[in-house]
């Protein structure tokens, strides 16, 4: 079972099957192609992916903020059982920074240049809850403390350049965390920050969790932090979910051959030091996905009926596949 | 190393240059009554186009009204009107570059389409086509020079408001619940405002050299009212008996719209990231 100890509990939230496509000249791009996943009150899962793998628009599809033109083909999102895509865009701002919170890709560029931090910090509270600007700013110097920053008093006062980019990512932190959500969405919080400044955000997250039982969505494409920080781990690859379970299995026995690729391509900590080994080819384009199996191309076990599109394959309770060769994929690992 | 100083006190001593015009023509426009030695109207027909005098500084006009003081009262409407038309220009054209800028589609194509219809027309034109439809006083004068202005600053601020979008804060804003209206107002318009500012100084002298054509023409301000333009068309005709009648304005109306001009640039160069150190 799932080393998460919430692993009973009602999901948080749960996307089924959801499909995201794009008009083109060459026809619809199906960035998103019928992920599910699921997420329970204080688990920590990983979404991790190659750019260009839909991960982040996955995520703006439960915030309801995809893109001009982007279309949702199927599916349901259901936060804490709410189906989200049924609903309007007013009801759905009012669920945004309220019962979600999202921490976008570059947190640098995140908070406004032109205005001081706390206010924007407190804002949610304004939004949400109709309170004074006053009281926003009480709650924002406490939470600019929260997330463990020098003196809040003085910093909510000022600009966000005169803030460190680790300053600026736990401000943002603490602007999502304003209204306690169900669920957090942190799109690559740690990917423009130093090591050291990383883990300190790494070590925010974890504390997020065990003190207000937040779900939390963390998308990256850094297997370190993976390993690192989550429980539960999808690997995305060309739009879909090709392998899912527990952190600790899918290191221990990757069974898709994208996720052994992966795995390969990255430096190990500790251990002998191995030749580090590229994943040959690229990622295909929505438009010219293989028929059968996405990964093909790049696969080095491809065999004659990876032609058709593979099924699920559970590798081990609670890990599963979209390969038909992980009985040698997983053997071999 | 001190080429670049070099450069930047001279930069900056421009930019001082235009303030100290500037200032001086609101000031004297504010305190005209103060600073200006006679009424405009008083008239001495014992006086008519006398030459500079110790009485007369700049000398008098064909009915003996002191030169020096209508030029002073003159830079009250100048002022007032360019004040005005920026005004209008300022505000219909943010409203509207914005509106255009962030709903796209539709509403932009049909905004920015008539806004391309009014650059289509040469400014004077517009103005006085303006002008003869809403009847010929200062108040329409501000309007049609104000008019002419929204298409200038509506491009800008689409511009700017187009670059701003892509800012990973509106993004940010929308994630946590912003609405539409209050994204546009606290996190794009201080983010659009600075250029547009820049633009309003320069606009500005725009403003009161356009006044000036349209009160020569005899569409701004009317006699006995002075104004520079309305001036310079009465000096034209005593050209050769009494020249500073045409050339007191005239200096006044050139060193207004430097002064303006100086300040737009300088502001520019000062407000500029990319020049800032």
């Amino acid at each position: 079972m799932s080393r998460s100890p919430y692993g009973t509990a009602d999901p948080t939230l749960e996307i089924r099957d959801l499909s995201i496509s794009f008009p083109t000249p060459r026809g619809a791009a199906r960035v998103v192609d019928h992920v599910s996943l699921s997420i329970r009150p204080g688990e920590i899962v990983g979404v991790i992916g190659e750019s260009g793998s839909g991960k982040t628009l996955t995520a703006l599809a439960v915030l309801g903020m995809l893109p001009r033109g982007a279309r949702i083909d199927s599916g349901r999102i259901l936060l804490g059982g709410d189906s989200l895509l049924d609903k309007t865009e007013r009801e759905r701002r009012a669920i945004r920074g309220d019962r979600v919170a999202y921490i976008p890709q570059d947190a640098l560029r995140s908070l406004n240049p032109t205005l001081r931090v706390g206010p924007q910090v407190g804002e949610p509270l304004t939004l949400h809850r109709s309170t004074s600007w006053a009281v926003a700013k009480r709650k924002a110097v406490e939470l600019l403390a929260a997330v463990h920053l020098r003196d809040p008093a003085r910093r909510a006062e000022e600009y966000p350049h005169q803030f460190s980019g680790g300053m600026q990512q736990r401000a943002m932190i603490a602007m999502g965390l304003c209204l306690e959500p169900q669920l957090l969405i942190a799109d690559e919080p740690t990917t423009a920050l130093d090591v050291t400044v990383q883990a300190q955000v790494l070590r925010l997250v974890r504390e997020i969790r065990t003190e207000h039982r937040t779900a939390i969505l963390f998308i990256t494409h850094d297997l370190g932090v993976v390993a690192d920080l989550c429980d539960r781990v999808y690997v995305m690859y060309s739009g879909a979910v090709v392998e899912e379970g527990p952190v600790d299995r899918i290191f221990e026995r990757p069974s898709h051959p994208y996720t052994r690729g992966l795995l390969r391509a990255t430096p190990a900590m500790h251990g002998p030091k191995e030749a580090l080994i590229p994943i040959p080819g690229q990622v295909p384009l929505a438009t010219e996905r293989p028929k059968g199996c996405r990964f093909i191309d790049r696969c080095a076990f491809a065999i004659e009926s990876c032609q058709r599109p593979p099924p699920w394959v559970e590798v081990e309770p609670d890990h599963k596949a979209l390969c038909v060769r992980t009985d040698e994929t997983g053997a071999a690992a | 190393m001190s080429a670049f100083a070099d450069y930047s006190i001279r930069r900056h001593g421009l930019l001082t240059l235009g303030g100290v015009i500037v200032a001086a023509v609101i000031i004297s426009a504010i305190f005209a009554p103060w600073v200006a030695p006679y009424s405009p109207y008083d008239l001495d027909v014992t006086l008519m186009l006398e030459g500079p005098s110790r009485a007369h500084w700049l000398g008098t006009d064909e009915v003996g009204r002191d030169v020096l003081s209508r030029t002073i009262f003159a830079a009250q409407i100048s002022v007032k009107v360019a004040l005005f038309a920026v005004a209008v220009g300022l505000i219909g054209g943010t409203i509207i570059g914005m509106l255009a800028a962030y709903c796209g589609g539709p509403v932009d194509t049909v905004l920015m389409r008539l806004m391309e219809l009014l650059f289509s027309f040469p400014a004077i034109l517009l103005a006085v086509v303006l002008m003869a439809s809403l009847g010929t006083n200062v108040l329409n004068a501000m309007l049609a020079i104000g008019i002419i202005f929204i298409p200038g600053f509506a491009r800008l601020a689409r511009a700017s408001t187009l670059s701003a979008m892509q800012q990973q804060y509106v993004e940010a804003a929308r994630s946590i619940g912003m609405s539409h209206s209050r994204i546009i107002l606290r996190e794009l318009l201080p983010n659009v405002v600075t250029p547009l500012l820049v633009e309003a100084a320069v606009a500005f002298a725009y403003a009161v050299l356009l006044e000036s054509a349209l009160s020569f023409l005899g569409l701004g301000a009317q006699p006995p009212d002075p104004s520079w333009g309305n001036m310079l068309n009465t000096g034209r005709g005593f050209m050769a008996q009494a020249p500073w009648l045409s050339i007191v304005p005239g200096l006044a109306l050139f060193l207004c719209v430097l002064g303006f001009n100086l300040l737009g640039d300088g502001l520019r160069d000062v407000l500029d990231p990319h020049l800032r150190d």
